[in-house]
């Protein structure tokens, strides 16, 4: 055991070791200083057996299904509101819906080509999904690049173990966006910059998808047309932008007035249909998280199936019956604000003064669309190793969808741990760690 | 009936060469059963690519630009436009959006207590609203900006009709009324002006609160949106370190 345990340990040193070297990095501001810290990598894989494995791929694939034809519906008939199954404000009032996307289609009717859907297993064994992701969902690299390196500084451990591949993540978003493209344009990959907290992982895509990494000012749009200005200033047709920039940046003439990130008159472009945007704009509206809450009735009502995958225990003080029930209950449950993402906004009731409690049952009253409450789930813990222990930690995973003319889940993921024992909180933008996601071939 | 000579005029200068120029235009009458364009005429610089189109609100829009380097960007928007004085716009679309606080119309509790007094005092209450909105405020320019939003506008105020229009929309959506706002051309000669469409549950009637009048003989309507930042008569972006300077000057006048 104690030979193990030294291995992992130098393997944990020798892998971190080049990662910093390779700046894999994860930008943070805070207080509004930027500051880049690496994000550190634990030697013990999370394994996830092939019968799980199953069940979790058919739980995802139907529920990127549903939510993008939930985000068709939106913006178009409308169906799932005049039903009664999601109240009309949930929809107009969520900050991510999009007038500017109404009628808009992109192609194949696919919104969400990458989802990044975010999952905790419970000590029951059952998997729960916490948060879809269907934006920006970042973290991809991450385990593609320590599995490189583990490849190479340990070769004996991927030839011992029938673990699946991970390196096809590339081959998914490379399939996705030719089939994405249009009218035989070039595939880029638009980041806002070095200081943006994932521009590893831009550079590190593009370089494994072969698509040009695009830099602010380096598109422009002609005739409803846009152009990588790139290379000599020389005019290449683009087809396809996998964007890491915010709706809301993405274009100066329509959204934020002062985006400098943008591609100016990139929306009337795709409105014509002649460029295809990797997520689709106005995405927000499907991974609210007042809307996660009708996410398992979105399955029945588009593919009347019974929804494979399961929420957490989720209530909305929006209706009367979960409302008294929050009041209640309080002290044991996690309370998250609607509008906060990246962990951020989440407060567990237990965690609170008795002021605080009052204060948040004031916020609730007076706003009751803006929270949502959870259950507090208890989370099956995964090894971690420290000072040549291994101990046991709160994890997540994030697991990838891709969908282009076919939705295809990654055999991997992105597992990440909390390092503070009593966090649950596993945001790698509050400081976790990560590790590899093993799926089991046999 | 009335029919309106119109002549919209922008002059943008720059005080050094501006490079990769993108410009997005809401510069000719709104077409809406209300008013018909009967004439009309858009001229720009040679060197700038145009394309028409429409916005998400149904608004219309020439975008484009110029990639070479330049120093002034001159348009005009003239002709004729009628209005019919016993026709309005009932389209009902987005009504759920207009009903709810936007970027630029958001309220706090003092604004609801204003609004849902309006409310219980009987009569119009968009009438009412557009009324207390006028004898509030203080006309004075320069004292807000184009980013100013309703609630700071009812603690100032004061400010220009961009304001006096946000304020009015916010208070009448507090009410429970959807409203939206809009731009356009008024009688006389000068700027843009702004006013407020509110849906009366069938028709969308207007109301001017800097003038304290429904606005409809002497307006014609350009856009319309949850707030300004919708539509804009006019919003470009270049890269260079140049200063701007806009121009605007507007003619409207009954034939």
């Amino acid at each position: 055991m104690d030979t193990r345990l030294n291995e992992l340990t130098d393997r944990r040193e020798t892998v971190n070791k080049w990662l910093e070297r390779y700046g894999v990095r994860f930008g943070i501001y805070k207080n509004n200083v930027f500051k880049e810290q690496l994000f550190p990598f634990d030697p013990v894989p999370r394994i996830i057996t092939k019968t799980d494995w199953e069940y979790l791929e058919q739980g995802l694939r139907q529920r990127v299904t549903a939510l993008n034809k939930f985000l068709w519906d939106i913006y178009h008939d409308k169906n799932i509101i005049r039903d009664s199954v999601v109240p009309e404000e949930f929809v107009y009032a969520s900050k991510g819906y999009m007038p500017e996307c109404e009628g808009v289609d992109p192609k194949g009717g696919v919104y969400a080509h990458i989802s990044g859907i975010d999952l905790v297993e419970g000590k029951n064994g059952q998997w729960y999904v916490l948060e879809d992701n269907l934006r920006i969902p970042s973290g991809a690299s991450y385990p593609m690049i320590a599995r490189e390196i583990t490849r190479k500084v340990s070769p004996k451990t991927f030839a011992d173990n029938a673990v699946a591949e991970n390196r096809g993540y590339a081959d998914l978003l490379r399939q996705m966006m030719t089939d994405m493209t249009v009218g035989n344009g070039i595939a880029v990959i638009l980041t806002p910059g070095r200081y943006n907290s994932a521009y590893f992982e831009h550079s590190y895509l593009a370089e494994k998808t072969g698509a040009v990494l695009a830099y602010p000012g380096e598109l422009i749009v002609e005739n409803n047309v846009v152009y990588y200005t790139g290379i000599e200033n020389k005019l290449n047709r683009v087809g396809c932008i996998y964007r890491r920039v915010s709706d809301e940046y993405l274009d100066p003439m329509v959204f934020e007035a002062s985006s400098l990130l943008g591609i100016p008159n990139v929306m009337q472009a795709y409105k014509a249909g002649n460029v295809a945007l990797i997520n689709a704009l106005g995405n927000g509206v499907a991974d609210d998280k007042g809307i996660y809450y009708f996410v398992p009735k979105m399955v029945e009502y588009y593919l009347h199936e019974k929804p494979v995958l399961q929420n957490a225990p989720t209530y909305l003080p929006y209706f009367k019956e979960d409302y008294d029930y929050i009041l209640a209950n309080i002290n044991n449950l996690v309370i998250k604000d609607v509008s906060e993402a990246g962990g951020y906004g989440v407060v567990f009731g237990r965690d609170l003064s008795e002021d605080k409690i009052k204060e948040l049952k004031n916020l609730i009253i007076s706003e009751p669309r803006r929270w949502i409450a959870q259950e507090v789930i208890d989370f099956k813990d995964l090894e971690i190793l420290e000072d040549g222990q291994l101990i046991e930690r709160k994890a997540d995973l994030r697991a990838f969808v891709v969908s282009g003319n076919e939705t295809k889940v990654w055999k991997s993921g992105l597992t990440r741990f909390s390092r503070n024992p009593a966090s649950f909180v596993v945001n790698s933008s509050q400081g976790g760690g990560f590790k590899d996601t093993w799926v089991m071939l046999e | 009936m009335s029919s309106y000579l119109y002549n919209y005029q922008t002059v943008v200068t720059f005080s050094m060469p501006v490079r990769q120029h993108a410009v997005m235009l809401r510069c000719q009458p709104a077409e809406n059963g209300v008013q018909t364009v009967v004439q009309e005429h858009v001229t720009m610089p040679d060197n700038y690519q145009f394309c028409p189109g429409h916005d998400a609100f149904s608004n219309r829009i020439l975008y484009g630009g110029i990639m070479r380097p330049h120093s002034a960007f001159v348009y005009v928007s003239t002709g004729i436009v009628r209005r019919d004085l016993d026709t309005y716009d009932s389209d009902c679309g987005f009504l759920p959006v207009y009903s709810l606080p936007s970027q630029l119309t958001g309220i706090n509790s003092e604004m609801k207590d204003f609004a849902l007094s309006a409310k219980t005092a009987g009569g119009n209450t968009a009438e009412i609203l557009c009324e207390k909105v006028f004898n509030m405020m203080r006309y004075a320019p320069e004292t807000t900006t184009v980013i100013t939003k309703a609630e700071d506008v009812f603690s100032l105020r004061c400010g220009v009709c961009q304001d006096y229009a946000h304020l009015m929309t916010a208070l009448c959506r507090a009410a429970g009324i959807s409203a939206r706002y809009v731009n356009g051309f008024v009688e006389g000669t000068g700027q843009t002006h702004a006013w407020v469409e509110v849906f009366d549950g069938r028709r969308w009637l207007g109301y001017d609160p800097t003038h304290n009048r429904t606005a409809q003989k002497g307006y014609v309507k350009i856009a319309h949106g949850r707030d300004a930042n919708d539509c804009p008569v006019n919003r470009g972006i270049f890269y260079g370190n140049a200063v701007q300077t806009t121009q605007i000057s507007v003619t409207l006048q009954e034939l």
